[in-house]
């Protein structure tokens, strides 16, 4: 959860990194909200479907930073990232919090119709 | 919500399944399909000089430990957390429909059913709910409601407090619109 909270800020703190994103794989990161469910489904679903286009944009990044001095937080960040996005833990964690909440959105979809919500906690 | 537990369940159970797809995405990113493994400090025990080296089956086995660990202790443990939290919320629904039966489903009780059902939702609430009052209302409110809400069926509890406001008839069933208002809220 935080690693993607990180992905998004990063990319969404500066419209030239955001292009960088955008020329790579063509997706719109979204941001997870404590208090509107659905936005954490709606953050998973771009990485599950585009982890190679989110690893060549951190790549594209990395080449960038690495020809202009910038400072040393932003740099370790961008390596932090892509040392997670190209892990295995990654993918496996991606493939399985996809399917849990989808599975977990369909019905709250569906509860909602009826103008009622799912109250759900997660870790 | 119990389709979605049972659903929650067979993903545990697949849990398998998913990982041998994560490994098929992982070798076409040309990444290795494995778990890293948290450096343990290894106990050093003499090896004697005419002893077999059993490296292949240590690196094997710390694989399985790695895998083992994060199938323990990430993935069963999320999805544990979210079916005992499921499990928990949907039994105290259930509890709190058993609580509201009387006011929910007043159409299809008898009196002397909904006098009994109500006993009940009056102990918890007796601050905000007066008895005679409330059997009254129902009876009341069942009597009329096919003729002002033009449906024999009963109105979900949001959808009725509001027909009885645009109805103007919140000041015959306050008590009513009190235990809908309770119920809503919760």
């Amino acid at each position: 959860v935080y690693k993607l909270y990180i992905l998004y800020v990063n990319f969404s703190s500066s419209p030239t990194k955001w292009s960088i994103l955008n020329e790579e794989v063509s997706i719109s990161l979204e941001s997870q909200s404590e208090t509107r469910w659905s936005s954490r489904f709606s953050a998973i679903r771009p990485i599950f479907h585009h982890i190679p286009g989110i690893l060549k944009s951190l790549d594209h990044l990395d080449r960038i930073l690495n020809e202009i001095n910038l400072p040393e937080k932003i740099y370790c960040e961008i390596i932090s990232l892509k040392n997670y996005f190209s892990s295995f833990e990654c993918i496996a964690m991606a493939s399985f919090w996809f399917k849990v909440l989808s599975s977990i959105n369909e019905r709250n979809v569906i509860i909602q119709s009826r103008g009622s919500l799912l109250k759900l906690k997660l870790i | 919500m119990k389709d979605l537990i049972i659903e929650l369940q067979n993903i545990r159970n697949e849990w398998y399944i998913i990982l041998n797809e994560a490994k098929l995405v992982a070798r076409n990113l040309n990444i290795l399909p494995n778990f890293q493994d948290k450096e343990k400090r290894s106990k050093k025990r003499k090896v004697f000089h005419d002893e077999a080296s059993s490296e292949t089956d240590i690196q094997s086995s710390t694989e399985s430990i790695a895998h083992d660990s994060f199938r323990k202790d990430v993935i069963f443990a999320s999805i544990d957390f979210i079916i005992t939290d499921l499990t928990h919320s949907f039994e105290a629904h259930k509890k709190m429909c058993d609580i509201f039966s009387p006011i929910l489903c007043y159409m299809k009780l008898y009196s002397t059913e909904l006098e009994i059902k109500l006993k009940e939702i009056i102990k918890i609430y007796s601050d905000y709910l007066l008895p005679k009052f409330i059997l009254n209302e129902l009876l009341h409110l069942r009597k009329i409601h096919k003729s002002v809400f033009l449906t024999k069926i009963e109105i979900p509890p949001f959808k009725l407090v509001n027909e009885i406001y645009s109805e103007k008839l919140e000041n015959i069933f306050i008590s009513t619109c009190i235990a809908l208002r309770i119920f809503s809220l919760k």
